[in-house]
């Protein structure tokens, strides 16, 4: 029997264009609707927001979906969220998604990454007031006893390795970092990896390198000056 | 060119003629020649939510060629400024009005010489609330924060979506073959959202993007009603940002307006809500949504 080549409604409509196409095409980054630098709060937020939409018992996207899309977009998220929370397989995604020739706006993170933060335990930026203040006085006390940050004064120019040699030596991460001084991740980065053209002038080179090196209760002018003489030689 | 504003909603009693008689009120306060038009045909009855129990023209004196114009049929309001298209005494068949009386209709609306149309549209999908939310470019979808409402609402702005497109795709080439060759046209006719915009990208390139400039110049707006303390405020701009993602065009949150009794009470009175309780929170609401929706209008043109 000949039949019409489209099929019947029934295959055409499991074959046919999907209301979750998109989805379907869309990277971690995109599905979860976050920019390539977002923070681990982000991301988490991100999430939130998304479960909000599209759990069983949403009333948002109630009778948009039918309930194995929902399934399928349920896995989705949850494969987005627990990717690009975790640090490793993150930036192992990132250089996936950079091999792939996908790259969103240029930040891959370069060389060695830093080691995992138990990003789980980050609060909010501004809500962990009490959990600084201890920090603080810890850490500067740290900073006195640490042979290296004494001889980063002797030396006359100083390093983005310097620089990072003494913050794991403080024990602090590059996302501790960022969540006090509300510099990205990627910018701190660079700032170790001595990436200068990344910053939009110098002027906030040297702005986001005196925060940098206060929330490291360091002498943030006199480190800094080191470090931009450095800067003006290469130029 | 009047500024027509179609207002509709899937579900009965979401609040399209609370809010179409409301809105319609405040902008002949600030001054605006405004026309309410009952497109509600089968369920007309926006002349009782502003206090005019009995009307002596209807649209069907127009419809049934009583009348020659459909200025005709317009009746003042005890409301200065504010003119009404009654639907009262439409006889029990008005609801299937015929295609040709429909385009007729149609055409007279846009003729007429008003800064400000509102049409209350009845619920449901039928091609005649559908036809009367194309006649502009832009409408306002309301709904309750219930899920048979929002249900309804996803059904509404799909089914308006795919309208549109169709006219669309109608418009350009109808004879353009795609893909394996059946007409562009047969193919267009009953599709939902998705297949039409999979057929878009089928289209050569300046077509394609003539359509989808075509479809981001459409305004709707979403206003959720009856909102209760316990309901979550976020909740329309998430329904908005949901759409844009799955559906792919934009509707913008207009606000929400909350739950209040004496809604209830000023209808059984049979007196506009906003003459009696000017100030009480709903009313509040309702300044806020009307900014809104005509801030937005404003910027669209500009």
């Amino acid at each position: 029997m000949k039949r019409d080549r489209e099929g019947s409604p029934e295959h055409r409509r499991i074959s046919g264009p999907s209301i979750l196409d998109d989805f379907r095409r869309q990277n971690h980054y995109e599905v979860l609707n976050l920019p390539v630098d977002a923070s681990p709060y982000d991301v988490r937020r991100a999430y939130q927001e998304a479960l909000e939409i599209y759990h069983e018992d949403s009333l948002v996207s109630y009778s948009l979906f039918t309930p194995w899309e929902r399934k399928e977009i349920r896995a989705r998220l949850d494969e987005a969220f627990s990717t690009l929370i975790h640090e490793e397989r993150r930036a192992q995604y990132d250089r996936l998604l950079g091999a792939r020739g996908k790259p969103a706006a240029g930040l891959p993170p370069e060389g060695v990454d830093p080691p995992s933060v138990p990003t789980l335990d980050l609060e909010p930026s501004g809500a962990s007031s009490k959990v600084r203040g201890i920090l603080q006085e810890e850490l500067q006390a740290r900073a006195q006893a640490s042979g290296t940050v004494q001889s980063l004064m002797a030396q006359e120019v100083i390093t983005g390795a310097d620089l990072r040699k003494v913050r794991e030596e403080l024990h602090l991460s590059l996302e501790q970092i960022a969540q006090q001084t509300k510099i990205r991740v990627q910018f701190l980065r660079a700032l170790e990896a001595d990436r200068d053209a990344l910053f939009p002038s110098r002027y906030h080179l040297r702005s986001f390198l005196k925060a940098y090196l206060r929330a490291m209760q360091l002498d943030a002018e006199a480190l800094a000056a080191r470090y931009l003489k450095r800067w003006q030689q290469k130029l | 060119m009047p500024y027509i504003l179609p207002i509709g909603g899937g579900k009965g009693g979401s609040g399209k003629t609370f809010l179409t008689g409301n809105l319609g009120l405040l902008l002949a306060k600030q001054g605006h020649k405004t026309l309410l038009f009952d497109a509600d045909l089968g369920g007309a009855n926006l002349h009782t939510m502003i206090g005019m129990s009995h009307t002596e023209r209807s649209l069907f004196d127009f419809v049934t060629k009583k009348v020659a114009t459909l200025q005709e049929v317009v009746i003042e309001t005890p409301i200065p400024n504010l003119f009404l298209i009654s639907g009262a005494g439409n006889p029990l068949h008005a609801a299937n009005i015929g295609y040709e009386q429909k385009m007729k209709t149609l055409k007279a609306v846009a003729q007429l010489p008003y800064d400000y149309i509102l049409l209350d549209l009845g619920a449901g999908t039928s091609y005649n609330t559908i036809d009367f939310f194309m006649l502009s470019g832009s409408g306002i979808f309301i709904t309750t924060p219930e899920p048979t409402s929002i249900e309804n609402v996803y059904r509404l702005v799909r089914s308006v979506y795919a309208r549109k497109m169709q006219q669309l795709l109608r418009g350009q080439n109808p004879r353009m073959p795609i893909g394996d060759g059946e007409s562009l046209k047969a193919r267009v006719l009953s599709h939902s959202p998705e297949e039409l915009h999979a057929m878009l990208q089928g289209l050569e390139s300046s077509q394609n993007q003539a359509l989808q400039e075509a479809l981001r110049a459409l305004q709707f707006r979403l206003v959720l009603n009856q909102m209760r303390k316990q309901d979550n405020p976020n909740l329309g701009p998430l329904i908005c940002k949901v759409i844009e993602r799955h559906l792919g065009f934009r509707v913008t949150f207009a606000g929400n307006i909350c739950l209040d009794d004496r809604v209830h009470e000023a209808v059984c009175r049979r007196l506009p809500f906003l003459e009696k309780y000017p100030h009480s929170s709903a009313a509040e609401d309702l300044k806020q949504v009307c900014k809104n929706i005509f801030m937005l209008s404003r910027e669209g043109a500009g």
